[in-house]
This record gives structure tokens, sequence and C-alpha cells, in this order.
């Protein structure tokens, strides 16, 4: 994946924890436009050993000489974070065109933003947008503290009371339900936020009767299982037999066995890794199928899902 | 008008095998242009704005929410066209200021890019003007796809008027077999991933009579009779193979999806120099089943056709 080369040419600490880099053409070729909510993968190599990691772009729509991404030192990094967090002014990196799983509704009426933490990033560039239309949103907006919440003074200034902030170290919580109810109809939801925080919201938001269609989350980290055991896949075209190890996925297992597969987003969200499995006993680890999509066990995201049997023969 | 031995040569024969099946049949457009400019350019050009001048009703449709997508497709377009025409085309951009030159239609316009005020039609209409192309717009919304906004001056038997705002499998209900072999859905959710700078083409046909671009429904009085017109005697003049060029690029400011569709016809007798072409299009028309016959709208010429290629292909195996 060399799609576009960039060059970082600066970079900024926005928290203890959260750094920025400003990513430009390093080929001449111009950078590829993007829509609000898009994402790009940013391959990093490690030991011999090539990641992509995805990464928001939080930089305008509208203003595509240069991209921004946000970047958060994971606690247990994989090393990605840890690296990026490294590098300086200078490097060159090679990122994917941009892809969107995230993307704002052409008619919602009134756009909801829920943030938590690193998840702002991808609603920057919705906000962009949403302000350039005059459409009407809010952004609510959670983080550890002040000084822990990444783009502060930013929002604050070009956004003013469109965004409310809630500072957990103050003891100041969002309340899915006054937030979500009385709202007019064609609202739509944006939750990019952990896990609990992101269910808590779905929750509330479809008891309240809103639309499953009108609530979007992006996923930022897979669903975390702590017993990944690993597996053995078999290709049903050439016979070929893949062990998946323990600390690898399918999609990255089916790559290093020389047999490329689409994909998208590489945290369960957007499907574009699936693959028809024939047998075996799936483990669902995605944000992507519906529990009856589920139940009928015959597709699999490579990208997060695994196996409860030993083995699955899938349609590659 | 008809096609230079050069254009014969370039045609898009579209089958590949005996039998026509039905399937998503796309592959990865790689290291060609996605808009054609060929010989036929300026005249379908002509053609086109003639049908316009009688009114836009049912010929061009760009709902509200579509600006992004416009300015998406004026982009994409000029690109396009810079890039693989550079002695027809150029494309200037001094940041916002952009200056872009047909010179196959003698124009030169200095606009501001995302400001309509600077060009003197709406962007989507300004530029799909200047090619020979047909073109959707679908906006991608709640897991599903939407004709929004459009441009169709060459469509076969279908109506803008009456699919714009419609779903992708609203539009398709007339397609006979296809649904229950979940074509469509399939075909949905691999168009809801194109991804940006990875378009994809596929190749549809059917047949016309007489070198007719415009078969829409709103006309159909005016060439629907050609269809009894047909004898052994002037078939290879009258009856065309019409191919549809369709692309599939993702647009990438509004996450719209954009499909143009470049429409090709070719009369049996230039078709019938090719002899594998003959062959193989009397293959499949011999294996096509009977409702396909008819959702095409083939009924009526289709025994004179298949006796007219039978010869034609017997001929040339006595030699």
């Amino acid at each position: 994946m060399n799609e576009q080369t960039v060059k970082i040419v600066d970079i900024k600490k926005l928290t203890s924890r959260i750094k920025s880099f400003r990513l430009v053409s390093a080929n001449g070729k111009k950078l590829a436009p993007f829509s609000p909510g898009s994402h790009v993968a940013v391959e990093i190599t490690l030991e011999k050993k090539v990641r992509r990691n995805s990464y928001s772009l939080c930089s305008s729509p509208y203003e595509t000489d240069f991209y921004e991404i946000a970047v958060l030192l994971a606690e247990k990094s994989r090393g990605g974070s840890q690296y990026l967090h490294q590098i300086s002014v200078g490097t060159e990196l090679n990122i994917g065109f941009p892809k969107n799983s995230f993307t704002l509704a052409s008619l919602a009426r009134k756009h909801i933003l829920i943030a938590g933490g690193i998840g702002i990033t991808p609603l920057l560039s919705m906000l962009t947008t949403l302000s350039r239309y005059q459409t009407t949103f809010e952004l609510h907006y959670t983080a550890k503290s002040q000084t822990e919440c990444a783009f502060y003074e930013f929002l604050k200034q070009k956004y003013g009371s469109q965004v409310t902030f809630y500072f957990s170290e103050k003891d100041e919580r969002l309340s899915s339900n006054k937030i979500l109810k009385e709202q007019p109809l064609g609202t739509h939801i944006y939750l990019c936020a952990p896990h609990s925080l992101s269910d808590n919201f779905y929750a509330e938001a479809r008891a309240l009767g809103y639309p499953d269609l009108a609530i979007h989350r992006e996923i930022f980290g897979a669903a975390k299982t702590n017993n990944k055991k690993p597996f053995t896949v078999v290709l049903s075209q050439s016979g070929k037999e893949i062990t998946v190890p323990k600390d690898k996925t399918l999609l990255a297992a089916l790559e290093t066995a020389g047999f490329p597969v689409n994909y998208s987003c590489r945290v369960g969200g957007c499907g574009a890794c699936e693959l028809g499995v024939l047998a075996g006993e799936i483990h669902h680890l995605d944000s992507y199928y519906s529990p009856e999509e589920r139940a009928k066990q015959n597709c699999i995201l490579s990208c997060t899902s695994r196996a409860k049997s030993k083995q699955l023969i899938i349609d590659l | 008008m008809s096609n230079s031995i050069e254009a014969i040569k370039k045609f898009p024969f579209p089958f590949t095998s005996d039998s026509y099946k039905y399937s998503v049949n796309i592959q990865p457009v790689t290291n060609e242009a996605l808009f054609d400019v060929n010989e036929h350019y300026n005249s379908e050009i002509e053609l086109r704005d003639r049908i316009l001048q009688k009114g836009h009703k049912g010929r061009y449709v760009a709902l509200p929410h579509m600006k992004e997508a416009q300015w998406d497709t004026l982009e994409m377009i000029m690109n396009d066209l810079a890039t693989w025409y550079p002695e027809s085309f150029s494309l200037t951009q001094n940041g916002d200021r952009w200056i872009w030159e047909n010179k196959k239609l003698n124009l030169k316009d200095t606009f501001t890019f995302l400001d309509e005020s600077s060009l003197p039609y709406q962007p989507f209409e300004y530029i799909s003007r200047q090619v020979p192309e047909d073109i959707m717009l679908l906006d991608q919304r709640e897991g599903d796809l939407f004709v929004d906004a459009g441009i169709l001056m060459f469509p076969t038997l279908w109506s803008l008027g009456f699919n714009a705002g419609m779903s992708f499998e609203e539009i398709h209900t007339p397609v006979p077999r296809a649904h229950q072999m979940g074509v469509f859905k399939k075909a949905k959710a691999f168009l809801m991933r194109v991804q940006i700078g990875k378009p994809w083409t596929r190749r549809n046909w059917t047949m016309t009579i007489n070198r007719r671009l415009e078969t829409s429904f709103e006309t159909y009085p005016e060439w629907g009779k050609d269809r009894s017109t047909v004898t052994l005697e002037n078939c290879g003049e009258k009856v065309h193979l019409r191919v549809e060029v369709q692309r599939f690029a993702r647009l990438p400011r509004s996450n719209a999806l954009m499909f143009p569709i470049h429409t090709y016809l070719i009369s049996l007798n230039e078709l019938s120099t090719n002899p594998a072409w003959t062959r193989q299009l009397h293959q499949v028309l011999k294996n096509l089943p009977a409702d396909l016959i008819e959702y095409k709208g083939l009924s009526r010429y289709y025994d004179t056709v298949l006796t007219w290629l039978s010869h034609k292909h017997e001929v040339k195996a006595l030699f």
C-alpha cells in the first residue's frame, strides 16, 4: 500500500498523550480530497513487520494541501502509536487513500455529535462541513480534564455555544437521556467514544425511538477479546491451509500468505473485508453485522472476527 | 453518421462467452480515461444540447443536498479530460481560481471553485454538458444509494423523471431474474464500498433500431414503431448493437458515487466485419432466455436478426 506518500511538516503536542501531525505530499502529487468523517491507513514498519493503523483526518475537507491526524499514545500500544510519538518532522510515511465508514447523513435536519477522548478526531472534519452549510449541530465532548482535552481552545473559539465539554475529573457526566430527548424529528447521532459510552448512547437513542439508521457509530479499537486462540482456515478454491496465530488477524494472516483481501477500517466497522464462510463456527467480534446476519454463520469480517471451531472453510 | 474503421476496432464488444449470464461482471479501471472523447464527440454534444434545449424535465436533476457531489464531479471530469486528452482540454488551478479550456467546443472559462455564482450553470450541468456520457450521481446514506442527481439524454428505455430519488433496488425492480439471484443486493453492497482512486467499469447491452441514441420512455412514440420495420434485407443497416460502458467512481468530498454511462452503437453490418464478434453475438442471442428477449425489447425482430447473423456466419464459414 503506497497509494500516497507524505512527509511530516509539523508535530504538535496537544495533551500529555496526544500529538497531532501535519502531512503534505512528498512526491508532488496532490493529496486526495476526502469527505467528513474519513480516515487513512498509515503504514508503520517495526522490526520488519508492516502494520497499518487507521487514523481519522482532522483537517478541513476544503483544504487538501495538507492532512492532519491526531494520535493517542495507546496504553497497550502494539508499537504503532509509540512509533508515531517518537518520530520527527521530515519523516516520510506511506498512507492509503481516504476511506469513510462514518459519513454525515446528507438529509439529516440536525446532527448530534458525541465525542469521548480521542474520539473527537473524525468529528472535526464533520464540524467543518456542518458549519460551512450552516446545518444545526451540537457537539458533546468528554475528556478527563481541560488539559487532556485535545482541540479544546480551537473548538471553544470556533464553535462557541454549539460545544459542551464534560470533564470527568470535575465529575461532569454526559446524560444521554438529557441530550437525546426532545430533539426534532430527523436528528442524527454520531458516536465516537469508548465502547461503554457509545453503547450507553446507542441504547438510550433506541429506547427513545431513534431509527437505527439515524445512529452512526465510529469504532476505534476493535472489541477486546482476552483469550484469542489460534485457528486454521482452508481456502475452498485452492485447498490451501493457513494458520492464524493468536496474535494475528485472519486478514493479516491472509495478506502474509499472499492472499490480499479488500479492506478499509480494519476494526470491524465497515464490512470491506467480508469473506464467505462455508464451514466452521464463527466468533463474530465486529460491530458491522446484525444479530440475524451473525446467526446465519455464513460470512466473516476477516479484520477482527475469528473462529470458535478449530477450522473455518472460507470461500476464497 | 456511422463508425470509422478505427471506431469499429475500438468498439467495446460486451461478450466474453457464448452464453449471456447475469453477473455483476465488474472490472477495475486501470490506466485509462473515465470519459471517452472520440470521433462522435462534437456531434453527440450538439445532439445533447438540442435535447436539453427542449427543457430540463426528465433530463437533468440535482437535488439540493448534492451540491458537494456537483463540485466533486466537475473536478473529477476536468482532471480526467485534461490528463487523457491534453491536446483538447486544459485545467489551470491557482488556488480556488480555476481556468478551464475546452478546445473542442471553443470554450475558455475562469471560475472560482466552490462558488456557484462564478459559473454560467450549476457545476454539474456545466461540466456534464461537455461530455457525451450520461451521468448519475448516487448519494450514499442510511445503508443505501439514491439517484439524487443525474443528466440523461441517451437512456435505454428508462426515465430520470421516474427514477430520480429512488433507491438502488427500487430502480432495478423491472429487471427480470436478477432479484431472485440476489444480484442487486450484492451489486449494491459492492458499489457502497467503491473507494477513492479505485474506479470500476462494466458493460451492459441491448439492441436499437437505427442509429438512435435517444430512446427514452418519453419519446417512445417517435422510435417504438421502428422495431417493426426490420427485414432480412435492411437488418444489417438498421439493427444496432447498443453497448453501455458504465463506470463507478467514488467522489471524494461528498462520498457520493459517480456513475457515468457512455453509449456506443454499431450496426450489424459494421459489426460483421469482425467474424469472431458475428459468431459470438449469434450464439449469445440464440441462448438468450425468453424473458430477457422481452425485457430488452428484442421480440419483434429477434428471429430476423438470428437468421441474418446465421447467414453471415455461414457465408463467412464457406470462404
